[in-house]
């Protein structure tokens, strides 16, 4: 408790920590913009809320991130919480246009874990570090009462390096840009809900989990010259090209009839009451680049697996800064929102 | 209860307000109930009009002065 | 999804917009009463592709939206009582009442549960017989049989740690007190289609002989929409004034007896209260003698919990097109859709908060303008 600490700028809406406020919606932002920015006070001048920190060492550039991994249930159809803390590290990366070197493991393990469980997490983080051409290289355990972790929570922080010829980040999108997606939206959330207590619905459909850094290297290998990477997760398609538009206070356009929604995605969202591009991702990015280099980087994306249904959905503008339209398939347009917190089901 | 398709996802959803309801049939679902057996008929009849309009309207201008 | 995507069809959407360009002469003002239109209206746009006389007037959004602030508070004080588990469907726990939402309450230690049906909440007090399980039964005539089902179960199943906190409204009343209101400049209403699918068309034929206004039952897709306003301006048109059913596939006259004999055995009419509205008689639904038991604001005791609703908030006159929101005082100041006053900012797609969103775009693009 630090004594005589007020925050500056009060949250308006609630006293206490809510479910949302770790949703990565609006309220997720608040408590960075007006808690924790002021509260580290001059120790955080130089950070950016940014999913990963570029670093200058030593005549390099170093990409820094961390994430906190949970999720109900451990294991879901096509990955479990292992694979995703490490993809989700290794994706953070190298949308900074870093080649992931070193992630640590930090696990909190709820008292009474089966260590087969364990033991099959370990294996996937293990597999997906490999994929990805990363090292595990250091890590701590913590165990908690039985009853407070749901099982497991994953630390996962890493650093890569950015190529000297590499420039991605988000200052660099300017109007005139195209935006490149690279595939259908909505499995990851979409799989993971249709596990998830109480919601349970039967589904062909799996996680895209994924570490994406190998499509960004074929991608940065092209004459194109990528502005800005994103991957898409929580909060989804929606979430990223908002945060893109306020963070770079330009207007995004995209036309929905582009982005493709599975048709299994598009059913649950029917019946849960959610928009497809709000549902979470982890393994899809947007990319966003002068419009001349679309076809260079798209064509080196089709030769990747996890890039062979990317398409162009729309473009920057000088318009409505910091507000992303959508024109719909009817040719209409209607603006786009990120969620405020974590997505619910609505029914009535 | 009963198995419903949503088109590719399928949930557990309470038959109880549709007991007429058979396997095949296309039901509207809501809060996990079935509250209407949809009426195929009805719904081609209604695309089948959408799509007479729109010929009816063109050949309308046509013929117009 | 069978009959979904086919009723979002680009082309056929554009023959539907033609034919009513072609019908209209004058200017019509049809409200669409439920918010799961006016969610596809502006999801989809269609306001901005209309013909420049058909006005759309967005009717009071979801049941959620016109739950009045105090049946809130009063879900909130039982959520946070101990040995309560309080479910509830996604759609309720951000909606704030006086002081904070069911996230908060939450946050604070209360036990609140998200549900996908109220059967579920039914289950969970099977599985937690030390506790009180109180399911807030939040809906139009849609929800309410599958909420009525889960009063009538825990009622077979012989459970005494169950009950229900009722918001439920909707029906006849609710278009009759906008029609009968000497100032309101609706013309024709789109009424809910899924509701109909429960209740019938045959509710709304008194309405149309005595006030010589068009109602016609419409779907959700865009198709559905927009079929719904072309019958709206035709017979407005033709001078006519009918119960028309545009959802032939799910809607029958008579509804679906099963259900609604359900809803009669377990709920009766009441008056209740539409928030930012005011009261309107017999437009609510209370739980009938014999389920009286199930009723959470007894068993809890918070029947009494009053609260006087903002008298800033000017929904009323919004949902009759009175005024347009901005030119409502509180509009983005007081009132703002993370801290609304009346049902038209709660909801997401409620006029209010649609028009706080086009605010963005600073231009003069405005929903239903």
């Amino acid at each position: 408790m630090v004594d005589g600490w007020t925050c500056p700028l009060p949250l308006r809406d609630y006293a206490k920590v809510t479910i949302g406020h770790g949703g990565g919606g609006q309220l997720t932002d608040e408590l960075i913009r007006h808690l924790f920015l002021p509260a580290f006070g001059d120790a955080a001048v130089d950070a950016t809320p940014t999913d990963s920190a570029v670093v200058a060492m030593a005549g390099h550039r170093l990409a820094f991130t961390t994430d906190s991994y949970v999720v109900r249930p451990l294991f879901f159809p096509g990955g479990n919480i292992g694979e995703l803390a490490v993809n989700g590290t290794v994706n953070d990366l190298a949308m900074a246009g870093a080649q992931p070197l070193a992630l640590s493991t930090a696990f909190v393990l709820e008292e009474g874990l089966e260590l087969d469980v364990l033991g099959r997490v370990a294996t996937a983080m293990g597999e997906a570090a490999v994929r990805a051409g990363a090292r595990l290289v250091t890590g701590d355990t913590k165990v908690v009462d039985a009853g407070q972790a749901d099982g497991m929570y994953i630390t996962t922080a890493g650093i890569g390096l950015v190529p000297a010829d590499v420039d991605v980040r988000p200052e660099r999108a300017a109007p005139g840009d195209t935006i490149i997606l690279s595939g259908p939206v909505g499995l990851h959330g979409t799989a993971v809900l249709s596990v998830r207590e109480g919601l349970e619905f039967g589904t062909e459909l799996r996680s895209d989990c994924a570490p994406l850094n190998g499509l960004v290297q074929s991608m940065l290998a092209t004459d194109g010259d990528i502005h800005l990477l994103r991957d898409l997760t929580r909060g989804g398609l929606a979430a990223a090209l908002c945060e893109i538009a306020e963070t770079a206070g330009f207007g995004i356009r995209f036309d929905e009839s582009d982005v493709a929604v599975p048709p299994e995605v598009r059913a649950a969202c029917g019946f849960l009451g959610l928009d497809p591009i709000h549902v979470a991702n982890e393994g899809k990015l947007v990319a966003i680049l002068p419009a001349d280099d679309a076809d260079t980087v798209l064509e080196a994306m089709h030769a990747h697996e996890l890039g062979a249904d990317a398409v162009v959905i729309g473009a920057v503008t000088d318009e409505h800064p910091g507000v992303v339209v959508a024109r719909t398939a009817l040719g209409a347009h209607r603006i786009v929102d990120r969620p405020l917190g974590e997505q619910l089901p609505r029914i009535c | 209860m009963a198995t419903v398709d949503f088109g590719g996802v399928t949930k557990t959803v309470c038959l109880a307000y549709t007991p007429d309801a058979g396997i095949g049939d296309y039901t509207i679902i809501h809060a996990g109930f079935a509250i209407a057996i949809l009426d195929e008929q009805a719904a081609l009849e209604s695309l089948e009009l959408f799509e007479q309009l729109g010929i009816v309207s063109a050949t309308t201008d046509e013929i117009a002065p | 999804m069978k009959y979904l995507s086919e009723f979002a069809d680009p082309v056929l959407a554009q023959r539907l917009l033609d034919e009513i360009s072609a019908t209209v002469t004058r200017h019509w003002a049809i409200m669409e009463v439920c918010g799961g239109q006016t969610h596809s209206i502006i999801r989809n746009g269609i306001d901005q592709l209309l013909a420049d006389e058909v006005e759309l007037i967005h009717g009071p959004g979801c049941p959620v939206c016109v739950t009045p602030v105090e049946l809130i508070d009063r879900g909130l004080r039982i959520a946070a009582m101990p040995d309560v588990i309080f479910c509830s469907f996604g759609d309720m726990v951000r909606v704030p009442g006086s002081a904070g939402d069911l996230f908060a309450v939450r946050a604070a230690g209360g036990d609140v549960r998200v549900v996908y049906s109220p059967l579920d909440a039914v289950a969970v007090a099977e599985e937690n017989p030390s506790k009180e399980v109180v399911f807030f039964a939040v809906g139009f005539e849609t929800t309410a049989p599958a909420n009525a089902m889960a009063v009538h179960q825990a009622h077979e199943r012989g459970l005494t740690n169950f009950s229900v906190l009722v918001s439920h409204g909707g029906g006849p009343p609710a278009i009759e007190a906008i029609v009968t209101s000497p100032e309101s400049r609706v013309d024709a209403f789109l009424a809910a289609g899924h509701v109909c699918t429960v209740m019938g068309t045959r509710q709304y034929e008194a309405i149309v002989t005595e006030h010589r206004v068009p109602i016609i039952v419409t779907g959700f897709e865009p198709l559905d929409v927009l079929d719904g306003i072309r019958r709206a301006v035709r017979q407005l048109e033709a001078g006519r004034a009918e119960v028309e059913n545009a959802y032939a596939r799910a809607v029958r006259r008579d509804g679906n007896e099963v259900a609604k004999g359900m809803l009669a055995d377990v709920f009766e009419p009441t008056d209740r209260q539409w928030r930012g509205i005011g009261p309107i008689p017999a437009s609510g639904w209370r739980l009938t003698s014999r389920y009286r038991s199930y009723d959470a604001e007894i068993r809890f005791g918070v029947g009494d919990l009053a609260v006087e609703e903002s008298g800033l908030c000017r929904s009323g006159d919004v949902l009759q097109g009175i005024i347009k929101p901005s030119e409502c005082e509180a509009f983005g100041t007081a009132c703002t859709p993370r801290h609304p006053l009346g049902a038209t900012m709660v909801s997401t797609e409620g006029a209010c908060a649609a028009y706080f969103q086009y605010r963005r775009l600073g231009d003069e693009v405005v929903p239903g303008g």
